[in-house]
């Protein structure tokens, strides 16, 4: 009887791996055939875009199906360097400092603009990653229009005396934070490798009513007053705004930093013909122009024609992409170790 | 013959065994070595990749004033929220070991709901309820108090891992509460103790070793928790699991990252032995005292729970 218990209790197991195995698929006689991509991007709005005007075409196209791995940009970077040798993603999304880095360490392949006709088409910030930028970004100032009749114009403002303690910075390391570092940086007479002027202004700013890391509750501060000035992506404040948020974003006069979401195609992947026509198709004016939309990221093909109204909302045109600070990434990379430390024992503790 | 038999059942039972210490194997000891060897070796500023020179570097600098104090934040936010949850949890488990039938599924439903529900969603949740403008703020308001700052913050933290871990300190307690005999409470009140004292020296000693599983439960989670920390922390609290968090998925500081999981786990497990060994000497005072003795008391349990 016993016997016959631990039987049947391993026959469950075996056969719950194997109920579990993915199924095999129907023959269509195209390049895709049984084959999957998995893409690792952003969750929400971005993995709603390109579901609805990638993947479609995508799986129509070549016959392939399309599995998501969903998060943040940190956890895909850390993965494809321990997944070096047997990626379990084909495409990546990454910030534009970690595809500059996952291309210098070889991580990622080089953009192949025979098979991505786009990638002709992109500005030449979004080829100089060494992956596919696909969304440009400016960081700038997000100011509650409460306090601001006249919109503030510097990254200055935020030392003023009477802002003090209702300037948040962002948390570092991340986009907005560490460009916000450097802008703080480059302000007080600093740059990418003098980075002291940074810290120390950042210092002045104590007491900080919040350290920024979520867009919601960074959202929430603003409307109930408790932050009046914060370094931000102009999508998200054009959207808190049109939502209704008692903000607005300006591109201050020192310079807006740019910021770009790349996509890759993981080192030593067996889809790499399959990720490149994936890339291909987010790249089009589809896909771009839905991004515009609903993110309010600006398009990186030059091709990409969007409304005048949207336009003037998002990073568009060459003058727009011009006007906008690049990073000296490679001097940040190297440092930022050294500046997470310094950020942790200055700014966060007393 | 018996003999026989008696190996096939042992067979049988390592058969069943057989798949969690494969997934134990594969999934918990060879990443830890892996960790192991990791911490060992050598970061590389400006690359993703790390050298694979040995250096003890990472361990002398998670030793310096700073990681130092880190850890002991860690250690004393996990500790407040296990004290806590002791002080607010024994109550509980008090009422819940004394009422019976459809208050009892009520209570224990009540207590066990929490444990369905995600932990971030129940962390969001906490955001809500003690923001600079929450409920919480303008009830205290009414009394003229406040507004307090309770997130980001140590108390927001301290307080948000005793909402999360307190059902594990309620149900270690009640579990030997549910087999302690309530006569000796009335006895020792026949024997003159006041209502406190007959709890104080009958009832919570014997309840001793619920409380000993309980917080040790309760304090483990929440010195590895990351989530709790990291919401209700805003990201300006910083404990070990942040740091190991930041190390290794934003630097890519891997070897570093490693050291301090590494002490993170040697930490926690001196501490529990200590906690072991402590409670063991105070189960043979109250045994000297032939407190235990005198009861029917199930020590296999006790055995078990302080596992």
């Amino acid at each position: 009887m016993k016997r016959f218990t631990v039987v049947l209790l391993m026959f469950l197991l075996v056969g719950t791996f194997v109920f579990a195995a993915p199924q095999t698929e129907t023959k269509t006689g195209k390049i895709g055939d049984g084959r999957t991509l998995v893409v690792g991007v952003w969750g929400g709005p971005q993995e709603e875009i390109i579901r609805e005007h990638v993947v479609k075409k995508f799986e129509e196209e070549t016959g392939a199906k399309v599995e998501f791995v969903l998060g943040g940009s940190s956890d895909r970077y850390a993965r494809i360097y321990s997944e070096l040798n047997n990626p379990s993603m084909d495409v990546v999304y990454l910030s534009m400092a970690q595809t500059e880095q996952a291309n210098k360490d070889g991580v990622i392949l080089a953009p192949n603009p025979q098979r991505v006709p786009e990638y002709n088409n992109l500005y030449p910030i979004a080829k100089g990653s060494g992956g596919y930028g696909v969304a440009l970004m400016s960081i700038g100032l997000m100011y509650n229009t409460d306090r601001f009749k006249t919109p503030p114009d510097s990254w200055l403002e935020m030392w003023k005396p009477e802002n003090k303690g209702k300037v948040a910075p962002f948390v570092f390391p991340g986009t907005q934070g560490t460009a916000f570092l450097v802008m703080a940086a480059k302000v007080h007479g600093g740059s990418e490798t003098n980075i002291a002027p940074g810290f120390d202004a950042i210092k002045q700013l104590k007491p900080f009513p919040m350290i920024l890391s979520g867009i919601d509750e960074m959202n929430l501060a603003f409307q109930q007053g408790d932050i009046w000035l914060a370094p931000q992506m102009d999508g998200y404040a054009y959207n808190f705004k049109d939502a209704g948020g008692p903000v607005d974003f300006i591109l201050p006069k020192e310079g807006a930093v740019l910021s770009m979401n790349c996509a890759a195609v993981t080192k030593n992947t067996k889809n790499v013909d399959l990720a490149e026509m994936f890339i291909n198709i987010h790249l089009s004016q589809d896909c771009q122009e839905a991004y515009a939309e609903v993110l309010k990221y600006g398009p990186t093909n030059k091709n990409v024609k969007l409304s005048e109204n949207l336009g003037s909302k998002v990073v568009y045109g060459d003058a727009a992409v011009a006007k906008l600070y690049a990073l000296d990434n490679a001097s940040v990379t190297k440092n930022q170790s050294a500046w997470a430390d310094r950020w942790n024992k200055e700014i966060l503790e007393k | 013959m018996k003999r026989l038999r008696l190996k096939k059942r042992e067979s049988s039972r390592m058969l069943l065994l057989g798949p969690g210490l494969i997934l134990i194997m594969f999934a918990f000891f060879i990443p830890m070595i892996l960790l192991f060897i990791i911490g060992f070796q050598t970061y590389v500023p400006g690359s993703g990749f790390y050298d694979k020179t040995f250096t003890l570097e990472n361990f002398v600098r998670l030793f310096d004033q700073y990681h130092l104090m880190i850890l002991f934040r860690t250690f004393k936010i996990a500790f407040l929220a296990s004290l806590l949850s002791l002080v607010f949890g024994y109550p509980v488990a008090m009422l819940l070991a004394q009422s019976r039938g459809k208050k009892k599924s009520l209570l224990l439903g009540l207590i066990l709901t929490p444990l369905l529900t995600n932990v971030v969603a129940r962390t969001l949740g906490l955001m809500i309820v003690f923001a600079t403008h929450g409920p919480v703020n303008t009830l205290l308001g009414f009394f003229g108090l406040g507004p307090f700052k309770f997130i980001p913050g140590e108390l927001g933290i301290i307080l948000g891992l005793t909402q999360v871990f307190i059902p594990y300190m309620i149900l270690s307690i009640n579990s030997v509460l549910e087999n302690l005999n309530f006569n000796l409470q009335n006895a020792a009140r026949d024997l003159g103790c006041s209502h406190f004292k007959a709890f104080w020296r009958v009832i919570f000693p014997l309840s001793m070793p619920g409380i000993v599983a309980g917080s040790l439960f309760v304090f483990l989670l929440s010195f590895s928790s990351f989530v709790t920390p990291r919401l209700l922390g805003g990201g300006s609290i910083m404990v070990m699991t942040m740091l190991i968090q930041q190390q290794a998925m934003q630097l890519l500081n891997w070897p570093f990252a490693a050291a301090a999981a590494i002490v993170l786990m040697v930490f926690s497990l001196i501490l529990v032995s200590t906690y072991n060994r402590l409670t063991a000497r105070i189960e043979r005072m109250n045994d000297r005292t032939g407190i235990y003795s005198s009861m029917k008391f199930d020590k296999g349990f006790y055995r078990i729970s302080r596992a």
